[in-house]
């Protein structure tokens, strides 16, 4: 356990010294029996500077996220006597909208599916990348997120109508593909934030296996081309080990 | 296993001694219905034939009841009826002789008639020893008797007690030979998934019930029996296989892992350099989850059973993102990327596997095709079946090699340099099988063609 959460640490520190930022601190509640993996966890969101509490049991857990107030919960889905898919359906029944990330061992289409029509709001099958569940977490921090449907989303001197469909850089139109545009449209929606190639798969192609391929950096360099090429101030950044992030300053 | 020990035979056995009951009972009611009737009509006669002697003594007097009654005696023997007449002391006055003796044998009742059954031990015909007596005593004290032969009782009684037996002894043996068939019949189909398990659980599920000839109930069962089977030989190797593999390509990797770890521990160093090997050990790691997923993948796919809520899936559309998806990759590699589709193909399915598939096949021709090669993908209607093909102009498949890319590990040595894990067509023909998609490798002539031929929807 030392050693482990030793060694824990350097994984933070690699990740952390590549842009890793967390402007947005959070309260999180973490569901899950395993209280190794749950210690790991809560040490690397609170050295991210979340505030993270604890509950080793779904019953507790229910409980701590009926009566406290959390930004998000990290939720085991098998937990000692109950499914935690029972403790997201107790919550929606009460009427917490709490953003709700759910961990699993079980990673199948259908598990997956369950998890999403029980409430919750995101997926993360075992054993995932630690800047994978970073990442997701932060993509789902209901602070930072435009509540209302907007019209423009914008960056620094980039522009994006999601009416027309416009695209443009300091007022130079950029031709963009479908595809092209619902890729910037999910960094523009998460510019600050890190976003890994298993979420732009996802959640722009609406795949979720593993590419053995580096089919995603194609896409975004092609769009780096767009956006960036002959500006001075780069916008899409690459996060080593972890995946891109749009933002202003590097 | 026994005939006798067959449900079917002992069914027949339980029917048979209901059906003998029930036969035994109807006989018998028969016999005794018959019985009375024959009784009352015989004592009808007895009674008639009193009443006309009572007749004849009330108008013409008992000389005249002599001469009548040793009339009757003479010419009724050949109907069995016999008659006397003896005075009030049963002394014999006319008629048959025996008779008069047997009188003294009948308990008279107080009534004008007196009906008896009685033995007459004299009678030379054995059949006609048992005589129904009826004897009327007159006023004047004298004793008018008739009796008849019970010959048609007893023949009755016989007749009913040779039926009963032949009815018995033939519905038995007929129960035992139909049961005895019957139970051979059932045995032989039973006798045969018997054996048939046997030799399957003794050959971890490889070996297979034979069929009967016959399609039968036995025929449905053993096909059922037959699919179970399978799932179970099916479920058991993907389970070893994936024990195997796990044990052969995850320990090598794992190892690497805990040296580099180990290593680095044998001295301190600079942070700088406790940094790249943490690095190399996140991406050890990465890889060795991306390994153990693939694993996990095909044995699902494996596992799996088509679903009933599969929607159907419009491969058009799905293989036209798939190609926006990757052709920037083989442009990137200067490659030409062609699509040709057939428009409304649909297949049942699972759209993720579906998609996992395809980009497998093309990851593998962008991945294995020089720069500047040729890389196609079709999907067009044979005989009502979509076929995906995805064809490049690479270094192909060897002919001999064909079955043994499809098994898990397995690389072809000119492919050891690239990176991958060599689970990808495994996973392509799994997920193949489980869509009941034939998976073909084909030679390009130069290059490999793979297609996935499904059944038509």
């Amino acid at each position: 356990m030392e050693r482990c959460s030793r060694s824990f640490d350097r994984i933070l520190v690699y990740v952390s010294t590549d842009k890793w930022r967390y402007d947005i601190p959070m309260r999180i509640l973490i569901i899950e029996d395993d209280k190794d993996a749950a210690a790991f966890m809560m040490k690397g969101l609170s050295e991210s500077g979340h505030t993270v509490d604890h509950a080793a049991d779904g019953k507790f857990g229910l409980g701590q996220a009926l009566t406290e107030d959390y930004d998000l919960l990290v939720v085991d889905r098998m937990l000692p006597g109950r499914d935690g898919l029972s403790i997201i359906t107790a919550l929606r029944a009460a009427d917490i909208t709490t953003p709700v990330l759910i961990l699993s061992a079980l990673g199948q289409v259908d598990d997956r599916v369950a998890g999403l029509k029980a409430g919750g709001d995101d997926y993360l099958t075992k054993p995932y990348a630690f800047s994978e569940l970073l990442a997701r977490i932060d993509a789902l921090s209901r602070r930072s997120a435009p509540v209302q449907e907007v019209n423009r989303l914008s960056l620094a001197d980039l522009e994006m109508n999601l009416i027309t469909h416009r695209v443009s850089r300091g007022g130079v139109e950029i031709s963009l593909q479908p595809r092209e545009f619902r890729l910037l449209e999910c960094l523009l929606r998460n510019s600050d934030k890190v976003v890994t190639r298993t979420m732009l798969l996802e959640k722009v192609w609406d795949y979720n296996f593993d590419p053995q391929t580096n089919v995603i950096d194609v896409h975004i360099s092609r769009l780096r081309n767009k956006i960036d090429k002959n500006h001075n101030v780069k916008l899409l950044h690459t996060i080593r080990g972890a995946g891109y992030s749009l933002r202003e300053n590097n | 296993m026994k005939i006798t020990n067959t449900t079917v035979f002992r069914m027949a056995v339980q029917f048979a001694v209901v059906f003998e009951a029930i036969t035994i009972m109807a006989l018998l009611t028969v016999y005794y219905t018959t019985l009375l009737e024959l009784q009352n009509q015989m004592d009808g006669e007895l009674r008639l034939e009193l009443g006309q002697l009572a007749d004849a003594y009330q108008s013409e007097g008992i000389d005249k009841l002599e001469d009548i009654i040793n009339q009757r005696e003479q010419y009724g023997e050949h109907l069995r009826h016999f008659y006397a007449l003896t005075d009030s002391g049963k002394n014999r006055i006319a008629g048959n002789e025996l008779l008069s003796k047997l009188l003294a044998s009948v308990e008279l009742d107080k009534s004008e008639m007196t009906f008896q059954d009685i033995s007459s031990p004299g009678a030379s015909e054995e059949h006609e020893n048992l005589l129904r007596i009826a004897v009327m005593v007159l006023p004047s004290g004298h004793h008018t008797i008739v009796a008849q032969t019970q010959g048609s009782i007893i023949e009755l009684r016989e007749h009913t007690f040779i039926t009963l037996l032949i009815a018995v002894v033939a519905t038995l043996f007929l129960a035992l030979l139909s049961g005895a068939y019957m139970g051979r019949v059932v045995l032989s189909g039973v006798r045969r998934i018997d054996e048939g398990m046997d030799q399957a659980i003794a050959s971890n599920f490889t070996k297979k019930i034979a069929l009967p000839a016959k399609n039968d109930e036995f025929m449905s069962l053993t096909l059922k029996l037959n699919l179970m089977l399978d799932r179970i030989e099916r479920l058991l190797i993907g389970m070893r296989q994936v024990t195997d593999n796990v044990a052969h390509d995850l320990r090598s990797p794992l190892t690497r892992l805990r040296s580099r770890l180990e290593v680095t521990l044998l001295k301190s160093r600079s942070e700088k350099e406790y940094r790249e090997i943490m690095a190399q050990v996140v991406d050890d790691a990465g890889e060795l989850i991306s390994t153990f997923n693939a694993l996990l993948s095909i044995a699902q796919a494996e596992a799996k059973v088509q679903r009933d809520d599969w929607a159907p899936i419009d491969l058009s559309q799905l293989l036209e993102e798939l190609a926006e998806l990757y052709a920037v990759v083989a442009e990137d590699k200067a490659q030409s990327f062609e699509l040709i589709v057939a428009a409304n193909a649909t297949v049942q399915g699972d759209r993720q596997l579906l998609a996992q598939a395809v980009s497998n096949l093309l990851e593998n021709a962008i991945k294995y095709t020089e720069a500047r090669g040729d890389i196609k993908i079709t999907l067009t209607m044979q005989d009502q079946q979509p076929v995906i093909t995805v064809s490049d102009n690479g270094p192909g498949i060897p002919a001999s090699d064909k079955e043994r890319v499809l098994e898990r590990f397995q690389r072809l040595d000119a492919a050891r340099s690239s990176p991958g894990n060599g689970l990808g067509l495994s996973l392509v023909n799994a997920i193949a099988k489980l869509h009941d998609a034939t998976l073909s490798l084909n030679d390009n002539k130069p290059g490999l063609r793979v297609s996935l031929i499904f059944k038509r929807d």
